[in-house]
């Protein structure tokens, strides 16, 4: 043990007679130690008990709906991976089905798309100016 | 009522033996959450989680410990997760003589000197050391916990926990020599 070791254990024991009272070593740690010992503390609001039971509540809501959210979530994994799995088994093959022969006519589809989106929005714009107009 | 028919009953849904653990604990949680948190708010936010968090890991404590000290180990987790998250540097073993290097070399003796007298001056000192260092220090002689004990709560062995606690005692003589006139100290 040395010299630092032997002071400190000493003043803990309270042996401090048995030490050089005029040492600033030994007065340091002194110090140090009777300050230590009555350190002041963060103390915790006097309503900590009713703040926490009120959050408690609210807390098992949100973690119920995580539980729900991850049932969801593994149902959904689960009917995929079925579905994937049922997929291979079968040998499925992927079939566009009568979408194949409209890949003819993609410049129609194209412009009936488009006629659709304009006349809805002609739709709106009219509907909002009969509106303004009543 | 012990600690046993405690747990049993807040597992069984009785929350005014909650609100008993909780007063029962709430001075030691504020002490681990107060040591390493410095602003206010947070301290009262940080202990509110820290019983919700062991109200939720409750059926999970097996009786290898003290209730206390479990309880301890949870908030000073839970305040070192905070630290790291608002990415205030803790030391670690590796680095620590670094980090001490720098708390030795820190001199900011206005800051120091503006306190009214010697305890203020070494408990500023003590806010100034690396958090395990404060923290095993505190818990040692503050909380009057024993080494095994700061061991388990901090995860730190034993070894290391006798080690932090005299060489930030050392440190804090060193400073504490050097800006305190000998009139001065008791």
């Amino acid at each position: 043990m040395n010299y630092e070791e032997e002071l400190q254990q000493k003043i803990e024991e309270g042996k401090l007679q048995e030490l050089e009272k005029n040492d600033l070593d030994v007065r340091a740690y002194a110090s140090i130690f009777k300050t230590l010992q009555n350190a002041p503390q963060y103390v915790a609001p006097p309503d900590l008990a009713d703040l926490v039971l009120k959050k408690l509540p609210v807390k098992r809501k949100r973690s119920l709906l995580q539980n729900d959210f991850f049932w969801l979530a593994a149902g959904i994994a689960i009917l995929f991976g079925a579905a994937v799995f049922i997929a291979i088994r079968i040998n499925y093959v992927v079939d566009l089905g009568f979408l194949n022969g409209m890949s003819a006519y993609k410049g129609l589809i194209i412009f009936g798309l488009g006629f659709i989106v304009f006349i809805n929005f002609l739709d709106r714009q009219l509907v909002k100016n009969n509106k303004s107009s009543v | 009522m012990e600690d046993r028919d405690l747990i049993a009953r807040i597992l069984d849904g009785d929350t005014q033996s909650f609100k008993l653990l909780i007063k029962q604990h709430e001075r030691l949680v504020a002490h681990m959450i107060g040591r390493l948190v410095k602003h206010d708010g947070e301290r009262e936010d940080l202990c509110q989680d820290v019983f919700i968090r062991i109200y939720e890991k409750l059926s999970e404590f097996t009786f290898q410990s003290k209730l206390s000290t479990w309880i301890a180990t949870i908030a000073y987790r839970y305040a070192i997760n905070h630290l790291r998250k608002k990415r205030i540097e803790i030391d670690t073993m590796e680095d620590n003589a670094m980090v001490l290097g720098t708390f030795a070399e820190h001199e900011n003796p206005e800051t120091l000197f503006s306190t009214q007298n010697t305890d203020e001056f070494i408990l500023k000192l003590v806010d100034q050391l690396p958090p395990h260092y404060k923290t095993v220090i505190m818990l040692y002689h503050v909380d009057n916990l024993n080494y095994v004990e700061i061991g388990e709560i901090t995860g730190m062995p034993e070894g290391t926990v006798k080690n932090y606690i005299f060489r930030g005692r050392k440190l804090l003589k060193e400073k504490v020599l050097k800006y305190i006139g000998k009139e001065e100290l008791s």
